[in-house]
């Protein structure tokens, strides 16, 4: 045991000093990365079967005899997931198409016990889609990248196997065999980890606004695959592989990031990379060869001879009838996109564009955001958001809370800016009573603010007291101020906090010390 | 006999009136007389014999065969079998040589219709007791099969630990 740790320290120290190296000689080489993303339909039912696509059923109880290949059974399409499926094309700015069919696709795996998946491989249900988003890269300026959606197609999901490699046998659970997925096919059209967990977040926004997935990643409701490539800028793309099992947006970035460098120090020692599948370890943070698909899968796809053409009616009028939906009547039940929003914050509340992203990925921000700015009048809405971005957030993330399970209620919120935008409390006031409040729900902002003594010093005599004293204590600083230091006043107006126990009013603070050191 | 045939299929209606004594149960009888159709059907009523280039026997590496048996879980190592595999593909080999210029594939006869569409409600499953009786091996409502799809590396640390 103690061996194999010290094994594992010396390979990544050696690997953390490759990475370095390596990073010097990457200028050259460009990656390439393309996204297959599946995301689970959000019915009641499966996709070609009339039992429940319900997360968590008790164990192979959610199987018709269809589900579980029983010979004599055939699959009926459910209306709702072509509906989703035309939904989130058309948020995707695809082109939904007339006519499309389905396929067979075959595999040999226990938890497909029919041998094969039925999915759209000729003609899918919509084609040539793009989607445009935001690229957070901490201490970077946020940019805008496109990716061209190529493929979404319908297609069943399999059963789920347990591995217990002691008895090297596999549990088949056959719950979620047969449930409705939709795959979108993304062109090789980013580079980085970064800028696919971006499309990613992206996407998880507009499909949850159009409630066509759950995007419960940790439930696999959504799951992601990244081929990855690189090559010498100039030159054709090189080989590719597959990563799979990639369980988390964080996730991506990481597994991305890994493969990348793992390949490039594949070139950089004169070794080949082969076409493979390799799947994410999330606990050593790698990519690890899976034993399947050595050699290239034969699907050996076929029409499926049970499942005549799907028709849409794609024309401009909206005539639905039982077995054609209508394209136009769908789209107009399109809401709000995360880009919408994202311009119409911009517009309404003159908000930058970084702040704009932050607050439309926080769903619950945002709602709080809206809300205070209707509830209070003339708040400005820099201080709404500076608070709830800068103090807030920051609070959750410090103490690994989501923001869902923070203490804080709309109600306090509101309290609190509303008291912040009188003048009743200051900033570092409304910090203390975000951790007072989360250890303590029931009380009222109000009282809070009494009890733990927290009203902001407002009081001129009181301050210009304070003032005098800092100025006394810190005689090298004002010599400096007035020697043209500016800066140098930070250290008084630091010393007056302390000396108010950060109650005073720092506005009033800075503009008592102006006005006593220039008139000294 | 007679009436079903006419029914279903349509383009070869019959011309000659069927005689009521004719005894039903000789087989001769009974069969179509592709001759005396009022609308020739497009399938020709004697087989024509096409003679396609004879191409090469087939040749089938090592590697093929270890790919053909690991995907449709026959084994194909006895002489026998391999010159049926062989005879397969070359029987299969003509329809290569079809000129299906400007013709569009046929997937289904039903190409016409349209997909019915059901509505999403829950109306099957719950039988787990049905669905796992016809499992041989099963534990705890699993179903047990051998294992499969692992990640290779996986068999290498078995390898050192011991």
């Amino acid at each position: 045991m103690y061996k194999k740790l010290l094994l594992s320290k010396s390979t990544s120290r050696g690997f953390s000093t490759q990475i370095q190296t390596a990073k010097t000689n990457l200028k050259n080489w460009k990656s390439v990365v393309g996204l297959e993303v599946h995301a689970q339909l959000l019915t009641d039912s499966k996709l070609f079967s009339g039992s429940s696509n319900e997360f968590g059923a008790p164990l192979n109880s959610a199987v018709s005899h269809f589900d579980a290949s029983i010979p004599g059974t055939l699959p009926v399409l459910n209306r709702k997931c072509v509906e989703i499926g035309v939904k989130t094309a058309i948020a995707l700015g695809c082109r939904v198409n007339e006519v499309s069919m389905f396929d067979r696709k075959h595999y040999f795996y226990a938890d497909l016990p029919v041998g094969y998946q039925i999915t759209q491989q000729r003609a899918a249900l919509a084609n040539d889609g793009e989607l445009t988003f935001p690229v957070i890269v901490p201490g970077k300026k946020t940019y805008y990248k496109k990716a061209r959606l190529l493929q979404l197609q319908l297609e069943q999901d399999s059963g789920k196997s347990l591995h217990d490699e002691e008895l090297k046998r596999s549990l088949v659970d056959l719950n979620r065999a047969g449930a409705p997925l939709i795959e979108l096919v993304f062109a090789p059209d980013l580079e980085t980890g970064e800028e696919a967990a971006s499309l990613v977040k992206e996407l998880i926004l507009i499909l949850k606004s159009l409630r066509s997935c759950s995007c419960k990643m940790e439930e696999g409701a959504l799951r992601v695959d990244a081929n990855i490539s690189i090559h010498r800028s100039g030159e054709p793309f090189g080989v590719r592989t597959e990563v799979k099992n990639i369980g988390s947006v964080r996730s991506i970035s990481q597994a991305i990031t890994f493969e990348i460098q793992r390949q490039f120090e594949v070139k950089l020692n004169g070794g080949v990379i082969t076409n493979e599948t390799r799947s994410w370890d999330a606990t050593t943070r790698s990519t690890v060869p899976m034993r399947d698909k050595e050699v290239l899968q034969d699907y050996r796809f076929m029409p499926e001879p049970n499942l005549p053409p799907l028709r849409l009616n794609t024309s401009a009028t909206d005539t639905s009838c039982s077995d054609i939906i209508s394209v136009a009547s769908i789209s107009r039940g399109i809401p709000e996109l995360p880009e919408d929003t994202r311009s119409n914050l911009i517009k309404k509340y003159q908000l930058s564009q970084d702040v704009a992203v932050i607050l439309v990925n926080e769903a619950k921000l945002l709602q709080y955001f809206i809300s205070i700015m209707e509830h209070v009048p003339g708040i400005p809405a820099k201080l709404v958001t500076n608070f709830l971005i800068n103090d807030l957030l920051t609070f959750c993330n410090k103490r690994n809370v989501d923001i869902e399970d923070c203490q804080l209620s709309y109600i306090h919120l509101e309290d609190i800016l509303s008291a912040l935008h009188a003048g009743t409390i200051n900033l570092q006031a409304g910090r203390e009573l975000i951790e007072i409040i989360h250890e303590n729900p029931s009380q009222k902002v109000q009282t809070l603010i009494k009890d733990h003594n927290l009203e902001q010093i407002t009081d001129e005599k009181m301050i210009e007291q304070f003032c005098r004293q800092a100025i006394e204590q810190h005689e090298q600083a004002v010599k400096q101020y007035q020697s043209g230091k500016k800066k140098a006043l930070f250290a008084i107006v630091g010393e007056v906090s302390k000396l108010s126990k950060q109650k005073a009013n720092m506005k009033m603070v800075v503009a008592f010390l102006e006005k006593i050191l220039k008139s000294e | 006999m007679q009436r079903i045939l006419q029914k279903t299929r349509s383009y070869c209606t019959v011309l000659k009136e069927v005689k009521k004594n004719q005894k039903i149960d000789k087989p001769k009888e009974n069969k179509l007389n592709f001759t005396e159709l009022k609308y020739p059907s497009k399938v020709p009523s004697k087989p024509i014999k096409q003679s396609f280039p004879t191409g090469e026997k087939p040749v089938i590496d090592n590697a093929t065969i270890q790919l053909l048996e690991r995907l449709a879980l026959v084994n194909l190592e006895s002489k026998e079998a391999l010159s049926t595999l062989e005879k397969s593909i070359e029987f299969a080999e003509k329809i290569s040589h079809i000129d299906t210029t400007n013709v569009l594939p046929l997937y289904t006869v039903l190409e016409d219709q349209n997909l019915y569409l059901r509505e999403d409600s829950v109306t099957e499953g719950n039988c787990r007791e049905d669905i796992l009786r016809g499992a041989k091996v099963t534990e705890e409502d699993y179903f047990v099969s051998p294992p499969g799809n692992i990640p290779l590396q996986q068999k290498e640390k078995d390898f050192t630990d011991n």
